[in-house]
């Protein structure tokens, strides 16, 4: 009997901790949605460019070299057999460089980026997500693991537009550049953090519902498709999916003004984030009141990274939150095509934030990079010429096209519109012509993306339905023309402190702690209970630091 | 036995065999759905619920699995790693424990304290993969078994278990005019088949799971064993199934998989092997454990 009575106790204790793990409070942690392999939002026109051609090199008499390219998915940029194919030897013929890949993952680039640093075995070209947020760049920097790019980089027109930008140019280390950015686009007027909100406009007009004005309007809609079963066969409709935690915040639904995780500086010069601040509780409590109805799906705290769009285009919720780029669109209306016999362009529609008085709209605008390329110290003057020249045409419409496309002339050519024209035959498995990737393997894998990401000419991509892009070029010329812009010192993201960095804070959870909170706390409660754990975990210490730091620096 | 037939005892036969029936439901459960959606339709695979009962079956995620060369490289390279891994890992193994296991080896202690360190205490990644690099075992096939074929958690085992053999068994074999070689292979390691079959088993889940060394060291896809193709397709999302030839075939049929469906095909593919070997060892396994910790 001793046994069982001993028994029991672990049960009870195992009890209690399973009653408390599912208690929701305000210090649990929600379980983090994977990290999006997003697409850069920021976008490209290069008519302006187009003009422009890069001088064509002749190495003929230049021997050829070799350096090594760690990026996502490179290997697939290369035949196993060491056949080549016609762009890469393009690529060998006019630049006189070959490439030895070292493939790495989105999860363990990091990882595996400072374990080969430390081993003095860092690849020639490097890859990587988001190192200036970190201390690495400085780090790498002061130890001489990278170098900076060359001096008169005007040499290279194009990585020298890019790297001007006050996005990167925050981030210069004793003047010099470390790295080049990518997905960076030099026309801000395209790049509004293109996020929003992609609905059901058949559901909404078979309901009599007039476009929703007001975030009670959405509430409205969303109840309403709740209640009416959609879809006809009785299965479970929410009104709003959201794509990732992340989007809760970060001005999809800007109604309620600035709530990203960023540095402001108020005009006392105090520092703060906005999502941690009072300001963010509005849309906070929108949340919290639309997920506590039951409104939201619940499953995109952990739905998979790309699911969204497929449950979307299945009927699952009526209203999608998402970026709405045109290669973004084209993601969403690919599902449609394939899972659904829906019109894409009948049924759906990008409706615009809804407007509270007193609260103006704030949209990001600003030049911006989703990633970095870095090189290894080990680069010399000359190698590293040569890899910029090489980097410049890749970072040219011309190259862009190519790598995309394939060869101007024969695969692709530009239109007198400044658009681009596809000439090969069409793939019967998208109904669209081929990409560069389905007929040169260097295209295919990370090489095609290495310097410029294909979102740079997606509003010019003639692989993208000429509809969806009008839908995104509609949707972000409203926003210029109604919205405000949501002010940004770059420099503000080159700080970098330990009580910053120390900070285990993020808005995006915190947001979805609080939305799932679902005890009988009112909001204002809520938000002081969370404000109290925030300044406990070091908020107010990453604020007090940022301002003096700020100050010191005289910004 | 007198059998207590109280009402308390048996609310607490209740209660213990309900939160053990609950516990092995919330183990077995979340497998029981990967197995079912592996066998799920396209449509099924889409709503990507959790089912309680099959609504579709189909074999056609594990055909696309199948015909996936990149799939059958790496499952040919993680049995590769489980046959000569295993294989050495067992030699180094019982040569280890049984030195370390006789009583009149000078400096035995010192050694087994030597090697009991390395099992806590280790230089860090940076030196150890700078190591392995220099002795060339970038993209080499060994560095998923070589640099951990002797696990020092299982040489203590074993050498436990073989103390815990009489010293008879020993003193009757040398009187016969066996040496230490032939008494350890003819004598100590029949005797102790269970331990042998933990052991093995241990290593054999490690090998068949091998995947860190494989991500560190390895760059060429036809060396990527089959744990860390799963960790790329599942957690990563950096590999995708490659082999266009059988998306062609499958479409030509009218057959269309889904990613899910395909991933969790491939979880399947890659558990069942461990889990069919299992329960032939399973009664060694209990015993095996038990024996080899009794001495320690």
């Amino acid at each position: 009997m001793k046994t069982k009575r001993f028994a029991l106790l672990a049960i009870l204790v195992l009890a209690l901790i399973f009653i408390a793990a599912c208690r929701q409070n305000e210090t649990s942690t929600p379980e983090e949605a994977p990290t999006p392999t997003a697409a850069p939002e920021d976008t490209q026109t290069p008519e302006d460019n187009q003009d422009e051609e890069i001088e064509e090199q002749q190495p003929e008499d230049r021997e050829i070299i070799t350096v090594s390219v760690m990026n996502w998915g490179v290997a697939n940029s290369f035949s196993d057999d060491g056949e080549i194919c016609e762009l890469y030897q393009y690529v060998i013929d006019h630049f006189g460089i070959m490439f030895e890949p070292i493939d790495v993952g989105w999860d363990n680039h990091v990882e595996l980026a400072h374990l080969w640093a430390a081993a003095n075995t860092l690849p020639d070209i490097i890859g990587a997500a988001d190192f200036v947020a970190t201390p690495t760049l400085s780090s790498w920097a002061e130890a001489g693991i990278i170098r900076p790019l060359p001096d008169n980089m005007e040499r290279f027109p194009y990585l020298y537009h890019m790297v001007r930008q006050p996005s990167v140019t925050a981030f210069d280390i004793d003047g010099q550049t470390f790295f080049i950015p990518r997905g960076n686009d030099p026309y801000p007027e395209y790049t509004a953090m293109a996020r929003g909100i992609i609905n059901r406009r058949d559901w909404r007009e078979s309901l009599g519902i007039p476009i929703p004005q007001t975030p009670e309007d959405f509430m409205d809609m969303w109840r309403a498709f709740m209640e009416n079963d959609m879809m006809g066969d009785g299965s479970i409709v929410f009104g709003v999916l959201p794509d990732s935690t992340g989007i809760l915040n970060d001005q999809a639904f800007a109604t309620f003004g600035d709530t990203r995780h960023a540095w402001v500086q108020m005009p006392n010069g105090d520092m703060v984030i906005p999502g941690f601040e009072r300001s963010a509780l509005p849309l906070m409590s929108f949340w919290r009141d639309a997920f506590q109805e039951g409104l939201v799906d619940p499953d995109f705290i952990t739905n998979p990274s790309g699911v969204s769009q497929e449950l979307f285009a299945l009927g699952r919720a009526g209203t999608l939150i998402r970026q709405i780029a045109p290669l973004h669109l084209r993601l969403v209306y690919d599902r449609f095509v394939e899972l659904t016999d829906i019109d894409f362009f009948e049924a759906v529609e990008i409706l615009m934030p809804p407007t509270v008085p007193g609260i103006t709209p704030q949209f990001l605008r600003g030049t911006g990079f989703w990633s970095e390329t870095y090189f290894s110290s080990r680069l010399d003057d000359y190698t590293m010429d040569r890899v910029m020249e090489y980097f410049n045409w890749a970072a040219s419409p011309t190259g862009i096209a190519t790598l995309q496309f394939g060869f101007e002339g024969r695969d692709w050519q530009w239109s007198a519109e400044g658009m681009i024209e596809q000439l090969t035959d069409i793939n019967p498995d998208t109904n669209m012509p081929f990409r560069a990737n389905a007929m040169y393997t260097f295209a295919a894998g990370g090489m095609g993306n290495l310097v410029m990401w294909g979102g740079a000419i997606e509003y010019v991509d003639p692989s993208i339905d000429p509809r969806l892009i009008n839908m995104a070029r509609e949707f972000l010329d409203n926003l210029l023309e109604n919205y405000e812009f949501t002010p940004v010192d770059n420099r503000l993201r080159a700080i970098n402190l330990d009580e910053v960095n120390e900070m285990p804070l993020r808005v995006s959870e915190e947001f979805v702690a609080f939305m799932t909170n679902s005890t009988a706390t009112s909001h204002e409660e809520l938000w002081e209970q969370f404000h109290s754990r925030w300044v406990a975990n070091g908020l107010q210490r990453a604020y007090d630091a940022m301002t003096a730091e700020v100050a010191a620096r005289g910004y | 036995m007198k059998q207590d037939k109280s009402f308390g005892n048996s609310l607490a036969n209740f209660i213990i065999y309900s939160f053990l029936i609950l516990f092995g439901i919330s183990i077995l459960f979340p497998f029981y759905n990967m197995v079912l959606l592996s066998f799920a339709s396209f449509e099924d695979s889409m709503r990507q619920g959790l089912y309680l009962w099959p609504h579709s079956f189909t074999f056609d995620n594990y055909r696309r699995v199948f015909m996936d060369a990149q799939v059958m490289s790496s499952i040919r390279v993680a049995t590769l790693n489980v046959l000569f891994g295993t294989s050495l890992a067992m030699v180094l193994t019982i040569f280890a424990s049984y030195v370390l296991s006789r009583k009149n080896l000078p400096g035995r202690r010192g050694m087994f304290y030597f090697i009991i360190f390395t099992m806590y205490f280790s230089a860090g990644l940076i030196p150890w993969f700078m190591v392995l690099r220099a002795l060339g075992f970038v993209d080499s096939f060994w560095v998923m078994t070589v640099p951990n074929a002797m696990s020092v958690f299982n040489m203590i085992l074993m050498r436990n278990y073989f103390l815990s053999l009489p010293d008879s068994l020993e003193e009757s074999a040398r009187l016969d005019g066996a040496g230490e070689f032939v008494i350890m292979w003819r004598i100590i390691v029949p005797l102790s088949a269970p331990i042998m079959a933990t052991v093995a088993l241990f290593y054999a889940v490690g090998f068949w799971n091998q995947w860190w060394n494989a991500m560190l060291f390895i760059q060429d896809v036809n060396l990527i064993p089959l744990a860390l193709l799963l960790r790329r397709l599942v957690i990563d999302n950096s590999i995708q199934f490659g082999d266009a030839m059988g998306v062609a075939q499958l479409a030509q049929e009218g057959i269309r998989v889904h990613s899910r469906a395909l991933e969790l095909a491939t979880v399947t593919v890659a558990t069942i092997p461990i889990l069919c070997v299992y329960p032939f060892l399973q009664k060694y396994f209990t015993k095996g454990i038990m024996l080899g910790a009794i001495k320690a």
